[in-house]
């Protein structure tokens, strides 16, 4: 059962297509699990469409129009086939399919940080956005740390705990720089991550860790 | 949620429900049939609300008679996607036109070439379809070997496309020619393989 959904705001904007690829992966990604917030995101969709489309309409039926409308007419239909894709990827000699969001695109080999692993997605730099896979292997936990930025997590599968609460498939959270917490997981799990600045690390010796942590999420 | 908002009947968004079931036969009739007079008569429906929204979205006349053309290309070549009981035939055509405006914004700031606006919107639910990547490759591998049976315009561009991996962009720059009309030729190019390839296995 999901507990933390994206809140309505951001769906509006994900239906809009207003999201940056990372955000409008991680929402697509939740409501490809989630049928409460696939719905919401319907509605949007249709509501922008009506506010769209009831324009009053000026005829367009220039020859320029009639030309584009008969070419197009002239592409056969049967051309336009869409195939679904199933990709995978592989860790710990487990495979996981991704979300239909992620099904092209480009992901960067596996790095590992100990008991955790990250891959991380080839996006167009928006303000510094970065979105990544990250796996902790059972058992695992990520030292303390705060955010300076945002910082979206979605279980992909698996679960994990943190000081606020247990989070299972689907759940998505948001994060920001007042929340310290050190996630860990005793089954293991996969995340789908959006930051939007590198995380920081707050105690002891971890905050060692942020010579490098740069490059954790 | 059984209590009504009203909140979409209250603005100006509205769209007669006979005008909504009149779309809705306009694009079975091109689903089922390729009419192409339900097409036309989508089209000047559709077109100058397309070019307003692109023109919006894009800032630019030229990418909006894109977003047009690429949208309701779309529309006719994807129709038999559409189910009348999923929604309404605008919702349909504005997430077509949202998705294709969603990658053409990506290519235009950020120089993207890849589309990923049908993967994070898919135009189909993934619960009912199923295709095998695999048996897709093997059907590109023989097109190939019907190529020699196009004009040597089509060949150009499936060549500069899939063999020498050029972009849509590199490719027109190449051949001096716009990239929408290297985009519609070769989709008759494909097309055109597609219909060898079901003649030889028949
Ligand atoms: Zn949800």
């Amino acid at each position: 059962m999901i507990k933390h959904h994206p809140s309505s705001t951001l769906i509006a904007a994900h239906a809009a297509g207003e999201l940056s690829t990372a955000l409008s992966s991680a929402i697509s990604a939740h409501c490809e699990l989630c049928d409460q917030c696939q719905q919401l995101r319907r509605d949007a969709e249709s509501e922008l469409a009506f506010a769209i489309f009831a324009e009053p309409a000026t005829p367009a039926s220039t020859t320029m129009f009639a030309e584009l409308c008969h070419n197009i007419t002239e592409l056969p239909t049967a051309a336009a086939e869409v195939a679904q894709t199933s990709r995978y990827v592989c860790i710990n000699n487990h495979n996981y399919r991704l979300p239909n969001a992620l099904q092209h695109a480009k992901l960067q080999p596996w790095q590992r940080f100990g008991p955790i692993s990250r891959m991380r997605f080839e996006l167009e730099q928006t303000d510094g956005v970065r979105m990544s896979l990250l796996h902790m292997a059972a058992g695992g936990q990520i030292p303390h740390h705060t955010h300076q930025g945002q910082e979206f997590t979605l279980v992909l599968a698996g679960s994990f705990a943190d000081e606020d609460g247990h989070y299972q498939q689907g759940d998505i959270i948001l994060r920001n720089g007042q929340h310290q917490h050190s996630p860990q997981s005793d089954e293991g799990c996969l995340c789908l991550t959006v930051v939007d600045a590198p995380l920081h690390f707050t105690k002891g010796l971890s905050q060692v860790l942020n010579l490098f942590g740069q490059s954790l999420y | 949620m059984s209590i009504r908002t009203g909140h979409s009947m209250t603005s100006n968004n509205h769209v007669e429900p006979q005008q909504q079931q009149w779309l809705n036969q306009l694009l079975q009739r091109v689903a089922s049939n390729q009419d192409k007079a339900a097409f036309a008569e989508l089209f000047d429906w559709f077109a100058p609300k397309i070019l307003a929204y692109g023109q919006q979205r894009l800032r630019s006349h030229g990418l909006a008679r894109d977003l047009l053309q690429e949208t309701m290309t779309s529309v006719w070549t994807k129709a038999h996607l559409y189910h009348a009981d999923k929604g309404q035939v605008i919702t349909w055509v504005f997430t077509v036109m949202r998705n294709q405006c969603f990658d053409m914004l990506r290519k235009v700031q950020h120089n993207r070439e890849d589309c990923l606006g049908d993967d994070i919107w898919p135009l189909i639910d993934s619960r009912e379809a199923v295709s095998d990547q695999l048996s897709n490759n093997e059907q590109i591998k023989q097109m190939m070997k019907y190529l020699g049976n196009l004009s040597s315009q089509q060949q150009q561009v499936v060549q500069g496309i899939y063999l020498r991996e050029l972009t849509h962009q590199q490719l027109a720059q190449e051949l001096g020619l716009p990239e929408g009309t290297v985009k519609s030729r070769l989709r008759l190019a494909l097309a055109k393989l597609r219909s060898f390839m079901e003649k030889h296995h028949d």
